[in-house]
């Protein structure tokens, strides 16, 4: 199996749209502190170049959730890897994701924090595919909507490889 | 328990090599043989061995194909849970994948020996035996694709590829025994080591009371399911879509999943993206029957997707 890599979103697209993202939080977010939840690993990338488009005053925070894996643990259920360093209870909440597919972890991730009294929880993706969607999950904030393809680059891996590029493209497998 | 699953192209000499393995391991061997009195024992009709390997056409060939093979993947994996097998074609290869406890073996050989195989074995001319190799390939091929969506040659699916033109029948055979020997010995390590986890894993094994699936990709959903805490049924309900003049149904609908959470029912479909227009054309007729149903298919490629993207292939 080869793959190739197909162009869809170009580096000056995605800024363009972090940076209207970023406006509309600013306002949405006036004067709430919002905590800004960058959900490892592959949201890091999106969530930087987020908060250099917010104007107003909030807080960034990392949690990690376990994949489904087989072959690791067949019996294992969810978990969070690496959790808030703040406490959100009260507070305005934002999840930042980088893409929404079959929502199945940003479902339980939402589920998580709801049970510690946030004010308000939103989520932010910057990619969205809603053909793939298996659990229902509410999208406040979204960069684009793809159709179902593989995407990488911008954060987005294929096993770890990827992640840096700063374009994103389809992967495309190529049988030999 | 281990299984050990014997692919191979029609004339190399797989089923031999399988037989002699089994004696070797002292294992038992699940070939046509053991299929047919597997069905008997089942009180199901010999007549399905029709289906044993072959691809079909039209509804209700795929109909009884479809029913001949859960009873046959029903068998082979309540079997793998009791005793080791050596278990020869019939796609193990697909249905034991990612099993730490199986083994999966090609068996291969350049067409023109297989050809040659064929004649000394068949007492057959060039030609007649070149076509029944020819026609063999094509039909395991298209039976593979038909039934697991994979490619039946790609290398990534087998620990183990031999030749048999260069290793010869005998050689083949005893480099299997030896690969099959070594992964048992560590299979066996590491089933002790799993053994002695906490009581906690085995309890929670017996508590997942798991239905009999149809195919081993909604079984690795509903895992993927439980994993996110998503609750689901398996086949709940039956929609009837059609029905005859005297109000018999004559087609019907059951998705695989249904996820009340959600209000979803979710169709898993392991065919080509070619291949399932029918099943379209049912979600639609559902669609317009009961509005008030949703209901999602999952193509095999959204399926691979979804694996991928949990780093899994």
């Amino acid at each position: 199996m080869s793959y190739r890599l197909e162009p869809v979103l170009c580096r000056a697209t995605i800024e363009e749209r972090i940076a209207e993202l970023g406006r509309e939080l600013s306002c949405d977010y006036q004067g709430k502190q919002p905590v800004l939840v960058c959900v490892l690993r592959g949201s890091v990338y999106f969530a930087v170049d987020l908060t250099r488009a917010i104007t107003v005053p909030h807080l960034l925070d990392f949690i990690s959730i376990s994949s489904y894996s087989q072959e690791t643990d067949p019996l294992g259920i969810v978990r969070i890897t690496k959790d808030l360093d703040t406490p959100i209870v009260g507070r305005e909440v934002l999840i930042v994701e980088d893409i929404v597919d079959t929502g199945l972890s940003l479902h339980y991730l939402i589920r998580n924090l709801k049970t510690r009294s946030p004010a308000g929880l939103r989520v932010c993706t910057l990619l969205n595919i809603p053909a793939r969607r298996i659990a229902n999950v509410p999208l406040d904030y979204q960069g684009f909507e793809l159709p179902n393809i593989y995407a990488v680059g911008y954060g987005l891996d294929y096993h770890e490889n990827y992640r840096n590029l700063r374009d994103i493209f389809s992967l495309v497998k190529e049988e030999i | 328990m281990a299984v050990i699953t014997i692919s191979r192209q029609f004339g190399a000499g797989g089923e031999l090599l399988a037989k002699k393995l089994a004696n070797e391991l002292n294992f038992r061997l699940i070939d046509r043989k053991a299929i047919a009195a597997a069905l008997t024992e089942m009180g199901l009709s010999p007549q399905l061995l029709k289906f044993d390997e072959q691809s079909t056409k039209g509804e209700d060939a795929e109909k009884r194909q479809r029913f001949y093979l859960t009873a046959l993947h029903e068998h082979l994996l309540s079997l793998a849970e009791k005793e080791s097998y050596v278990l020869v074609g019939r796609g193990g290869q697909f249905l034991f994948r990612r099993r730490p406890d199986a083994f999966h073996v090609l068996v291969c050989a350049p067409f023109n020996q297989r050809v040659q195989w064929v004649q000394e074995i068949y007492n057959l001319e060039k030609n007649p035996a070149s076509l029944l190799v020819r026609e063999h390939d094509r039909r395991k091929k298209r039976y593979l694709r038909q039934v697991f969506d994979r490619a039946w040659l790609d290398p990534e699916v087998y620990d183990l590829v031999v030749n048999t033109k260069t290793l010869t029948p005998q050689g083949a055979t005893g480099l299997v025994r030896q690969a099959a020997s070594y992964f048992l010995e560590r299979n066996l390590r590491e089933s002790a080591a799993v053994n002695s986890l906490p009581a906690r894993r085995e309890q929670n094994l017996a508590d997942r009371k798991t239905p009999s699936f149809m195919h081993p990709s909604e079984e690795e959903f509903a895992r993927m399911l439980n994993f996110y805490h998503i609750p689901w049924q398996y086949e709940p309900k039956t929609f009837p879509l059609q029905w005859d003049s005297e109000g018999r149904v004559t087609e019907a609908f059951s998705p695989d999943f249904y996820l009340p959470d959600q209000n979803l029912y979710v169709e898993l479909t392991t065919q080509r993206q070619k291949l399932v227009w029918k099943k379209n054309k049912k979600a639609r007729r559902l669609k317009e029957l009961y509005p008030e149903v949703n209901v999602k298919i999952i193509y095999n490629k959204d399926y691979l997707h979804i694996l991928e993207s949990l780093g899994i292939d």
